[in-house]
């Protein structure tokens, strides 16, 4: 909705033109991703005596004595915010700002003293799991127990017996009694009945531990198989880096009130922000102090109107920068670069053969596709693929400023389509990415040690589609001995071996000392080997850049 | 259901219709807990088998012990009060075992209720269970003890020569009275027992007070005639009553008696009821 708002305010305003550079028909319309969990101005308000009380006894004696003093304890002030289908929505705070509260509101293990809570869909919590087991059952009798505490009839427990047992693994223990499970096999039992049917909204109370590592990716996988399949999970967790890395957005709670909704980074940053510049202001317990944090809060909480001149002063942030590429803002400012001058242009020209391609394979319609950058840089390309109309853009990138950088855009061109996250491609495993129909890996291939794993990731995250641009090494041909002078192996190509220097290691470069890169046909026959189909080079716009002009670097598209 | 109508659930109709909780709804709460309470009827059905089982998976003679024990009981109390207290009580041992198979259901009930919800308790900081499922959980585990200890009932007053009537059929009414009174009892207990900790213990104290202040291993002819009216403010006195009468009069026991026990059957019940799902909400963080 502030999205609709934002750039009509910007059309009235004047500031931008609807000319064809800028389209903005491929804003997500606002009901385009369904509303799964709904808070309208929620508060909970607890009445409680100032004391705590814990006998009744101690109580008649108080009441006797008219000691008893009640107050008022607001656990959620006013808090409004919406989960979309399919989100993962991250709740951070201190203990005590509210988290468990608006959790216990939204799984209707509480009701809203004012205010209006809707969920459409099932609940399950995965929380505590094995809460409701009773040891001198056995697992059988557990499972049909903990299924009907989460809401299962016993007919639907019956249908699903097979494939919980299946899931724990516990085929050989199931009729033991539950005593004689380890810690582990009893978790197990808990996740596999807690997950037995796909739910609307998965509520998760800090990050699992489930038994063994195996299973636990086990777990990871089923609950990243839900989201895909339009799972909107809850998330609250003490990990900043848990919220950075898996979730799509976040709320920022503070004593009970609703501080900020956003990108996972933005929040955390604010959170983070808050939350120093207080225990500073405690050590210190000045008064001045206090006065500034007084000003930075109300800063932080009236971040959410005006989009317009919201925009307007992210866009000045981003014209102070130094950055890699040209961004061209809204309001028509095109952002420093310091790049040379000649070396600007490869962008556009990227940029223009990923079109070409996207037009041919899609007829342009990217609307139901899904697209992953991978070493996304400062953004660019993620925001260009968001703003063609792509369903979902990721771009992920090692190094925290970039992210950063390519967030800052994000915001300015107020797309919600799209976010960024830190990961690193060599480090980065499947089940944590999903799955994308489109995969674009542009300049990264030639800064890795790993070139041929990296290669084996995109086959597992790529659906359709492939898109490699890499400066390419000179092939060899012939062939070599192999261990005798009567067999020889042909060579199915070469990598050209390559010393990172601090200067190659600079924010756009390598993480690693040395790298591979492959040549031309090399990547070409990898990509074979590798169970691609449709491989083939991108032809070259007429006026190119020199690299790409040359073949020096080249792009190819591959299919799956 | 007014909001659920947006576009996208218009566009979801191939699949079933997804059930929507909107906290706005929610109306009378004494009313909406009757239906989640049947909506979760087969968790109540495993709470029920689960204290059954639990309770006799380790022992030698098994649920055998739910029969066993009464009846000792019984044995023990029909020595001394035959012998040494020498009352003139017909089918003594019949008296004494239907007064106290009525007095355990109730009491079982009430103080099971109690300790099935603080079991339950961390379990209702995170999931949604309709709270009143732990009383009727604890109701439907006496239920199962007390139709069980009927069968030793019977076997005494055959060995004992009480005649058997057809009156016996009337039974189902006033265990079911005893049930409504015992669960509005439970439902109110429960509610305090969340708030402080230690009215269970307290509960355990008054509940022996009680049963020795109610005439059930005792004639109410023990008291002399003129205190006998005090008995009528006792509603497990009239429940006692009506529960023995068609096992040893042979047919219902005084209108007052049965009129007694419907008004605290019917009053203590939607008391409890109401008084429970008024405040089963802040169950969740009181306990």
């Amino acid at each position: 909705m502030s999205l609709r708002t934002g750039s009509d305010n910007l059309a009235e305003s004047g500031n931008l033109t609807l000319d064809d550079d800028l389209d903005l028909t491929w804003l997500p319309k606002e009901d385009a991703a369904e509303v799964i969990i709904r808070l309208e101005g929620v508060s909970v308000v607890y009445r409680a005596p100032s004391e705590r009380i814990n006998t009744f006894k101690e109580y008649a004696i108080r009441l006797a004595k008219r000691q008893l003093a009640h107050q008022e304890f607001c656990a959620l002030n006013d808090v409004s915010l919406e989960v979309k289908r399919g989100e993962v929505f991250g709740l951070v705070g201190h203990n005590g700002a509210g988290k468990s509260t608006l959790l216990k509101i939204v799984s209707r293990v509480m009701k809203p003293t004012r205010g209006r809570a809707w969920v459409k869909g099932k609940i399950a919590p995965l929380l505590e799991l094995g809460a409701g087991f009773h040891t001198e059952l056995s697992g059988r009798e557990n499972v049909f127990l903990n299924g009907t505490l989460l809401g299962y009839s016993r007919v639907e427990m019956k249908e699903l017996f097979d494939s919980i047992v299946e899931f724990s693994e516990l085929q050989d223990f199931i009729d033991a009694p539950l005593r004689t499970y380890s810690t582990g096999m009893t978790v197990r039992l808990g996740f596999a009945v807690a997950t037995a049917t796909r739910p609307d909204v998965l509520i998760v109370d800090e990050v699992l531990a489930v038994g063994d590592e195996q299973f636990q990716e086990k777990c990871t996988e089923r609950i990243m198989d839900f989201r895909r399949k339009g799972t909107s999970i809850l998330l609250v967790t003490h990990s900043s880096k848990t919220v950075e890395r898996i979730c799509d957005r976040a709320a920022w709670l503070d004593h009970g009130k609703l501080r900020a909704v956003g990108l996972p980074d933005s929040i955390i940053e604010q959170y983070h922000a808050r939350y120093h510049r207080q225990s500073a202001a405690d050590k210190e317990a000045a008064s001045s102090n206090s006065r500034k944090q007084g000003s930075t809060v109300s800063s932080a909480s009236s971040a959410k109107p005006a989009i317009s001149e919201e925009v307007l002063t992210l866009e000045e942030q981003a014209m102070k920068k130094d950055w890699f590429y040209q961004f061209e803002l809204p309001s028509g400012k095109i952002t420093n670069s310091f790049m040379l001058e000649a070396s600007r242009r490869i962008h556009k020209d990227r940029l223009a053969m990923i079109d070409s391609v996207l037009d041919e394979s899609f007829a342009g319609d990217v609307s139901q596709l899904s697209c992953l950058d991978i070493g996304c840089n400062q953004g660019y390309f993620s925001v260009e693929m968001a703003r063609r109309g792509f369903q979902k853009v990721v771009g992920f990138d090692a190094r925290r400023p970039n992210v950063e950088d390519a967030n800052l855009m994000r915001q300015i061109y107020g797309l919600t389509n799209l976010r960024f996250r830190i990961a690193d491609v060599s480090k980065v495993s499947t089940g944590e990415l999903g799955q994308f129909d489109v995969v674009m890996m542009l300049s990264v291939l030639f800064w890795l040690e790993n070139p041929i794993g990296a290669l084996r990731l995109m086959k597992a995250l790529t659906t359709k589609m492939l898109i490699i641009e890499t400066p390419v090494a000179p092939d060899l041909s012939g062939e070599m001995e192999w261990g005798s002078r009567k067999f020889r192996k042909p060579l199915q190509g070469s990598f050209a071996l390559l010393e990172q220097t601090a200067e190659s290691k600079s924010p756009i470069g390598s993480l690693t000392e040395l790298s591979l890169c492959p040549g031309h046909e090399t990547l070409i026959w990898m990509l074979q080997k590798l169970g691609f189909t449709n491989i083939r080079t991108v032809p070259v716009p007429a006026d190119a850049h020199e690299q790409l002009a040359s073949g020096n670097r080249v792009m190819i598209v591959a299919q799956v | 259901m007014s909001v659920g109508t947006s576009k996208a659930q218009v566009t979801e109709q191939h699949s079933a219709e997804p059930p929507i909780y909107d906290s706005a709804l929610l109306t009378n709460p004494g009313i909406a807990e009757v239906k989640e309470l049947f909506r979760y009827r087969d968790l109540l059905w495993q709470l029920v088998s689960r204290n059954i089982k639990t309770r006799y998976k380790r022992s030698v003679l098994g649920i055998l012990w739910t029969m066993l024990n009464p009846l000792l009981m019984m044995l023990v109390l029909t020595f001394v009060f035959s012998n040494v207290f020498r009352f003139q009580l017909p089918h003594y041992a019949t008296y004494a075992l239907a007064g106290l198979a009525l007095w355990n259901f109730f009491a079982q009930t009430t103080a099971g209720a109690m300790s099935e919800l603080i079991w339950g308790g961390s379990l209702m900081h995170r999931i949604y269970i309709p709270r009143s499922i732990f009383a009727v959980s604890a109701l439907g585990t006496s239920l199962v003890n007390l139709v069980l200890t009927l069968i030793p009932l019977f076997i005494v007053m055959l060995i004992t020569g009480t005649p058997i009537r057809p009156a016996l059929m009337i039974l189902p009414l006033p265990i079911l009275l005893t049930a409504m009174f015992a669960l509005g009892v439970a439902l109110t207990l429960s509610r305090v027992a969340a708030y402080f900790a230690d009215v269970l213990e307290m509960y355990q104290i008054l509940l022996m007070a009680w049963m020795y202040l109610t005439p059930i291993i005792y004639p109410k002819e023990i008291l002399p005639e003129n205190m006998r009216w005090l008995f009528n403010l006792n509603p497990m006195y009239h429940l006692t009553e009506i529960f023995r009468a068609p096992l040893l009069i042979g047919w219902l026991a005084g209108p007052k008696t049965v009129l007694a026990s419907v008004i605290a059957a019917v009053v203590t019940l939607a008391f409890g009821w109401w008084y429970f799902s008024r405040k089963a909400d802040e169950l969740a963080y009181r306990i």
